[in-house]
Parts: C-alpha cells; sequence; structure tokens
C-alpha cells in the first residue's frame, strides 16, 4: 500500500477482486487521518471510492480490466479521489436517477452506487483519454464533522 | 460481518448486524439473514447500531429480506441507524418502505401495536 504519513498526494493502484475493498478503506483513512480532514468527509470519502471502485470491479473488469488507479490529493479547498480504470467507456454522469420505491415490492434492490456517489460527493468530473476512464470525485473538507 | 440473532420476550425475533456492508462483508451477511427471515413469517427488527457503513450492496441485502418477510405476511423492521448509515437509507427512500425506528424498544412496541390490529 502506498502510505501516506501526511504527505498531501498519495496514490493505490489494486487488482479486480473485490477483497481489494479493504485496502482501498484503510488507504483512504490513512490518508484521511494524515491530512486530519473531519471525520465525517473521510466517511463520505469511504463510501464513494468504495462504490466507484465495487462498479468498476463488477463491469470494467469483467471485461478484462485488470488494475485500478487511485489518487488522492487536493485541488484547492477541495479533496480529489481520482480514479481510472482501462475498461470500456462509461461516464457515471449519464446514468439517469433511479425511481424511488413506493413500495417494499416494487422496490429497486440495485443500482443505487452512482446515486450514492452523487449524494455523497460534492462534484464529478469525467473524461475519457488513452484507453482510460478518468473519474474525479471532488469532497468539501471544510464539511462539519 | 457478524449476525447475532435471539427471540425477545415479547416473541420478537432481534437480528443485530456488526461491520461494514460493503461488498466484502455484503455477501455472507445477505445469506445468514435470508436463511433467519427468508422462510418463516416474523416480526423481526434488524438492528443496525453496529453497521459502521452500508453500501449500495447493503441496500439490496436490507430490501430482498424485507420483502421476502412481506410476501410472508410478516415485518422486517430496522433500528438505530448511525447517521451516515440513516442518510443512505433515506437517499433511495428504503425509510418510507422498510419501517425505520430510532432504536429496538420503540421499533419492539411499534411491532407488536401493528400485528395487534392486524
Amino acid at each position: 500500500m502506498a502510505a501516506t504519513g501526511g504527505e498531501p498526494q498519495a496514490s493505490l493502484t489494486v487488482g479486480s477482486e473485490l477483497r481489494e475493498l479493504a485496502r482501498v478503506s484503510a488507504w483512504v483513512h490513512d490518508w484521511a487521518e494524515g491530512q486530519r480532514l473531519p471525520p465525517r468527509v473521510a466517511l463520505n470519502l469511504d463510501l464513494c471510492s468504495t462504490e466507484v471502485v465495487t462498479n468498476i470491479m463488477t463491469h470494467a473488469c469483467s471485461q478484462g480490466a485488470q488494475n485500478i488507479f487511485l489518487r488522492l490529493g487536493w485541488q484547492g479547498q477541495d479533496v480529489a479521489l481520482e480514479v481510472e480504470d482501462e475498461g470500456s467507456e462509461f461516464d457515471p454522469r449519464q446514468v439517469p436517477e433511479p425511481a424511488r420505491a413506493t413500495s417494499i415490492d416494487d422496490a429497486r434492490i440495485g443500482g443505487w452506487g452512482i446515486p450514492i456517489v452523487r449524494r455523497f460527493s460534492d462534484g464529478l468530473r469525467y473524461s475519457h483519454h488513452d484507453g482510460r476512464n478518468c473519474l474525479t470525485l471532488l469532497f468539501r473538507a471544510s464539511a462539519p464533522p | 460481518m457478524d449476525l447475532r440473532s435471539e427471540q425477545l420476550a415479547d416473541g420478537v425475533e432481534k437480528i443485530s448486524l456488526v461491520g461494514r456492508m460493503d461488498s466484502i462483508g455484503g455477501h455472507d451477511i445477505n445469506v445468514r439473514l435470508s436463511a433467519l427471515v427468508a422462510n418463516r413469517k416474523l416480526l423481526a427488527v434488524v438492528d443496525l447500531s453496529e453497521v459502521s457503513f452500508l453500501a449500495s450492496i447493503g441496500i439490496r441485502t436490507l430490501v430482498v429480506n424485507a420483502r421476502a418477510q412481506s410476501m410472508r405476511g410478516g415485518v422486517m423492521a430496522l433500528a438505530s441507524p448511525q447517521p451516515l448509515v440513516a442518510e443512505v437509507l433515506k437517499m433511495a427512500g428504503i425509510d418510507t418502505i422498510i419501517p425505520v425506528y430510532p432504536d429496538v424498544d420503540t421499533a419492539c412496541s411499534a411491532l407488536m401495536a401493528g400485528a395487534g390490529s392486524r
């Protein structure tokens, strides 16, 4: 794991197995602690990185992508989490919001990952270049603890 | 993740989940929760107080099992979600289709009252 020790930039590369999620979460919390982020910002980072990485593992990696490349750092006052993969082009900003359930019988059981990312981050940027999906999630670091 | 279950004095089944409901912990807990709630009619309260993290896979687990219980004529309610977990439930509208209570005692009282009026 790329230990941070308070460094403002950190990177981590993980493979396509779901068990790698534990490494992602530990890395996010290590970095957040080193940067003295409010606990709530660290939790939001943990939740969103888990959803984005899970999505890539279950979709892009099933199409042959081997690795997921993560970077954490600052963009002005915002924390930026960059996630890259080599799966087929996929812009999560284009995914429509799912309908909210009206009863337990018609409740949607899947597809909540991207709505969670939208709700618990403060901005989403996407580009596709050099055969890679590049997604940047922004988090306001001034959120209350 | 871990799961503990006990039958309370009023007949309500209390199921306590412990840990992170992500794709690592979520699958195993889905199997264990289904084994408890999918095959018999229950008044069940799932205590979420020790669930530190609820990812989308956890929404799936809760909805699938609440639906299975509903189809058997029972109820599966949720109790004591931590703030982030409560926000995830609210975002997906789960709190409008699965009853969520601030604590296990309140959930038990509501379930018993509901059973009495049925």
